[in-house]
């Protein structure tokens, strides 16, 4: 057994990193939120909480842009339903992008909460997290998202 | 052929049953025996010695009344059986047409699952009522009978009830598997036909109906139970919801794949295979970090989050050291993700959100989150409002009964089967052994009919169980409960031998005589010897007599008409001591048993005298009697086994024969149904392509229809046209010719006007002249008459 938690990690600070754009959104706990879309010339990182302490959630290089909306947009159509898939994941780069789709009875409750979770699963520390680095946002959100990441792909092209 | 025991004749002439000529068999040996003399008892006597003979005999109908019993209940298994199958193939026939209108527009349609499953639970109910059964008769399981018992909890008085923590953990020790789940479910989730349990994969929390059902169907209790925090439940009710929004899911065990107790390992498991979980991936084999993750305290960092005002876990886990962050992020994911909330404990049993019975809540349950509809065996059960708030923890949870065999209430009316049973099948047999002499055969007889006769007129397991424990107890009675109380070694050795002895009429007998016997010898009113041969005698006169005229007894019985089953049996009680008792006397008259008695007797006092060989005698004796004794156990346990072979060897052909039917219905439903889908197939194509032709020819129709439509209009058109020009001209033509004839006319008129205006003018003028001319002819006439008159 190889405890890889020492292993050389791939460090993203966001704190200084332009910020693009922010959007509202919706986590896990249903509680509206502010999600900043920051970058630099390599990484995009989608950091949620105020300009001054936003966490970075989820990054993956600027490239990738539309190809994530791509698939994003595939998701949020029903592709994962339709097929019967638990998720849906690629690479490019050094990214490893998986998307996936789930309707959960958080705390036991009788009302399912949908779920749409953005992961990259290349090894990153980013803002000083090593885990679970990704997006876990509801439905509306998610599309909310798509837009965004629609727009910075259409003005990438500019 | 008169019997070769030695009869009064008045018992001759009532005979008990008529019976076949019978095979003589040779006499034994004439044995030195001492002098016996026939006394005939006092009107006194012989009541107290019926009364005493009838309680005895009761004893023996009793054991008649288990094998009775144990063929009546299986004639009621094998009906319930029956009912049962049919009513499970009408809950899933009904389930399966329901299902196929679900939300439909048919009339009547179900609306919900729920429609689904109350409606085939109508058809279940219905089917066993045609058999007159109800769900809580099936054995086995069955989810009617499990709704049926939460609604039965659901009206008991008092407060709720729940097990207590000693009962829930003496449940998880045992690993106790549930034999049914149910689930708190929103209503407003069960109107799609693929309604999970629980949302999407992959799994959903169950618990049992028997940790729910103190919880009497309150919805909001039953939440509280389940796992659900105060909290949560308050935001429920602010938001207008009431605890008939919900219902209990109540689904088969057998029907649910991937069941599992929610302990942290089993979680972990499940989280590593979440895709959600796949940002823990280099800690996948990290048993530091999981058991990490087990011991964060997620109600605690719940609290002080919401003390920081911080909404995001990831944000909150950056204000946690480092080492704490992945597994503090781990354990609110498996909160967000698998619903292991903050009551989670780990060892199969969730925390009850309110503290109460000492925290301890019901068990649980992880499974697949299968479809709803999958497990095609569920029902569900309303929930409300009970307004009760008090608890009450008991250790006598209660329990979804398994329906075992009723014989208290069967013992009567199955007595009389049993005793037909055993009279028809091996009295005659008896009785011809026993005039014969042979004790031993007739014993052996009876005993292997009896077993045999319960075990194959019962043919279940049920009858064999209750023959063989007759058995046993037979012979426990004899072999210790003999014993209890004899006080020395000679007492214990002579209790042995009694013992020993009567374990012949043990077996059918239950050692009646060998327990008067050992009285009698603790009483010192026999010798040991004594004691020993009156056991043997009166064991083989019991066997001979006694059973016989119970069994006959009870057969009468059963057969007077009007008297009805219990009364029947009671008559048949009577009449079967009564004739058990003179078929006994009959026996006892001859003095068959005495001189049994006195022989063993002297043949023990004769070893004794001859220096000490009566314990030898004794052992020889009770040795023999005990393999005589194991040899009729062994015969009657193998006809029970032979019963038990042949009725497996049966089964088994009905299961071959079952067996072949099934695959040859399989291969012919296969086959017509590959035929079938042929034939529809081609039907299929054919419609097609005549619907295609027609398709075709309705186009050209259309178009021709469209062109000649057209046609027509122009055709109309220049018609109209036409028509309109015409109807001009004509209209000319008429104004013209009216203003011509009108002129025409009109000179006409004037001409005729003038015409008759000259010829009024000229007809005045001739009239004028013709009066004139006439007044002037008058006048003239006048003047010429009166001229002539007068001669003028």
């Amino acid at each position: 057994m190889s405890i890889l938690i020492n292993d050389e990690l791939e460090t993203i600070d966001s704190t200084e990193m332009q910020i693009l754009g922010d959007f509202e959104c919706k986590l896990n706990d249903a509680e509206t939120l502010r999600c900043f879309i920051k970058a630099d010339d390599y990484w995009i990182v989608f950091a949620i909480g105020s300009v001054a302490q936003a966490v970075g959630h989820l990054a993956f290089e600027r490239t990738n842009i539309e190809l994530v909306n791509q698939k994003l947009g595939e998701v949020l159509a029903g592709k994962l339903f339709n097929e019967e898939l638990d998720f849906i994941a690629f690479e490019s780069g050094k990214d490893e992008i998986q998307i996936s789709a789930s309707t959960v009875f958080p705390s036991n409750s009788v009302t399912p909460r949908e779920t749409i979770t953005v992961l990259n699963l290349r090894e990153m520390e980013l803002d000083g997290l090593e885990f679970s680095t990704g997006l876990s946002l509801s439905p509306k959100s998610a599309e909310t998202l798509s837009k965004e990441l629609e727009k910075l792909a259409k003005s990438a092209k500019d | 052929m008169p019997p070769k025991v030695n009869q009064q004749k008045v018992y001759q002439q009532q005979p008990v049953h008529q019976h076949p000529p019978v095979k003589k068999t040779p006499k034994p040996a004439p044995r030195p025996l001492p002098k016996v003399s026939a006394e005939k008892p006092a009107a006194a006597t012989r009541r107290a010695d019926l009364s005493s003979y009838g309680t005895q005999q009761k004893d023996r109908i009793e054991r008649l009344y288990g094998a009775g019993a144990a063929a009546v209940s299986t004639a009621r298994d094998v009906r319930l059986a029956n009912a049962t199958n049919k009513a499970n193939y009408a809950y899933a026939r009904t389930y399966k047409s329901e299902m196929a209108t679900l939300g439909g527009t048919t009339p009547n349609a179900p609306k919900n699952l729920i429609d689904v499953a109350h409606r085939s639970e109508n058809a279940y109910r219905t089917e066993l009522g045609k058999s007159g059964f109800t769900p809580s008769d099936v054995r086995g399981t069955s989810v009617v009978k499990a709704a049926d018992f939460m609604r039965s909890q659901a009206k008991a008085p008092g407060d709720f009830t729940t097990p207590s923590p000693q009962a829930i953990k003496q449940r998880l020790a045992t690993g106790e598997k549930p034999q049914y789940f149910v689930r708190v479910m929103d209503k407003n989730y069960l109107s799609d036909p693929k309604s999970s349990f629980s949302g999407s994969k992959p799994t959903a929390w169950m618990a049992t109906p028997q940790e729910l059902a103190g919880a009497k169907l309150d919805g909001f209790e039953a939440m509280k139970r389940v796992g659900f925090s105060d909290q949560y439940i308050n935001s429920l009710a602010a938001k207008g919801k009431k605890p008939s929004d919900f219902v209990l899911v109540v689904t088969e065990a057998r029907g649910m794949k991937g069941q599992q107790v929610p302990t942290w390992d089993n979680i972990t498991n499940t989280a590593k295979n979440h895709p959600d979980f796949a940002g823990f991936k280099r800690q996948a084999n990290n048993p530091a970090f999981w058991n990490k993750v087990q011991n964060v305290d997620l109600k605690a960092h719940q609290g002080q989050m919401q003390s920081l005002g911080i909404k995001d876990a990831r944000t909150y886990a950056k204000t946690l050291p480092k080492a704490e962050q992945g597994p503090f992020l781990a354990r609110d994911m498996m909160n967000s993700k698998l619903g292991v909330n903050e009551f989670f404990t780990g060892d199969g049993r969730t925390a009850r959100t309110d503290a109460k019975n000492g925290g301890y809540g019901v068990r649980e349950f992880l499974v697949n989150n299968d479809p709803v509809a999958s497990t095609q065996r569920n029902t569900f059960i309303e929930l409300g409002e009970t307004g009760k708030t008090g608890l009450t923890a008991t250790s006598k949870a209660p329990t979804i009964s398994n329906n075992p065999l009723r014989l208290g209430s069967e013992m009567k009316t199955g007595a009389l089967g049993g005793a037909v049973v055993s009279a028809a099948t091996s009295l005659p047999q008896v009785f011809d052994q026993a005039r014969n002499g042979d004790y031993a055969g007739a014993a052996k007889t009876l005993a292997v009919n009896a077993g045999t006769g319960a075990g194959v007129g019962a043919v279940s397991a049920a009858g064999e169980r209750i023959v063989g424990r007759s058995i046993e107890n037979g012979l426990a009675r004899s072999s210790s409960s003999l014993f209890a109380g004899a006080e020395g070694g000679l007492a214990r050795q002579v209790g042995g031998r009694i013992g020993g002895a009567g374990v012949i009429g043990g077996i059918v007998s239950g050692g009646f005589s060998a327990y008067d016997q050992v009285g009698a010898y603790k009483r010192g009113e026999v010798t040991g010897s004594q004691a020993i041969g009156t056991v043997v005698g009166e064991t083989a006169v019991g066997v001979g007599a006694g059973m016989a005229g119970a069994a006959a007894g009870a057969a009468i019985g059963s057969i007077i008409p009007g008297a009805g089953t219990l009364v029947g049996g009671a008559i048949g009680f009577v009449v079967g001591v009564g004739a058990g008792y003179i078929a006994d006397k009959a026996l006892r008259y001859g003095g068959v048993n005495k001189m049994i008695a006195a022989g063993v007797t002297a043949t023990i006092d004769k070893g004794r005298e001859l220096g000490g060989k009566v314990i030898q005698a004794g052992k020889q004796f009770v040795g023999q009697q005990i393999k005589t004794a194991k040899a009729i156990y062994n015969s009657a346990t193998s006809a029970v086994k032979s019963a038990r072979q042949f009725v497996g060897q049966q089964v088994n052909n009905v299961k071959r024969n079952v067996t072949n039917a099934t695959r040859a219905a399989v291969a012919y439903v296969s086959n017509v149904k590959k035929q079938v889908t042929q034939r529809f197939n081609s039907a299929v194509t054919a419609t097609k392509q005549f619907v295609g032709q027609q398709v075709k020819t309705a186009k050209a129709i259309y178009n021709s229809a469209t062109s000649a439509v057209k046609s027509a209009r122009q055709f109309v058109g220049q018609q109209v046209g036409n028509v309109k020009r015409t109807v001009s001209n004509a209209t000319r033509a008429a104004v013209s010719f009216v203003s011509q004839a009108k002129n025409r006319v009109t000179q006409t008129v004037n001409n005729a006007v003038n015409t008759v205006r000259s010829n009024v003018s000229n007809a005045v003028s001739s009239a004028k002249r013709t009066v004139s001319n006439a007044v002037s002819n008058v006048g003239n006439a006048i003047s010429g008459g009166l001229k002539s008159v007068f001669g003028w």
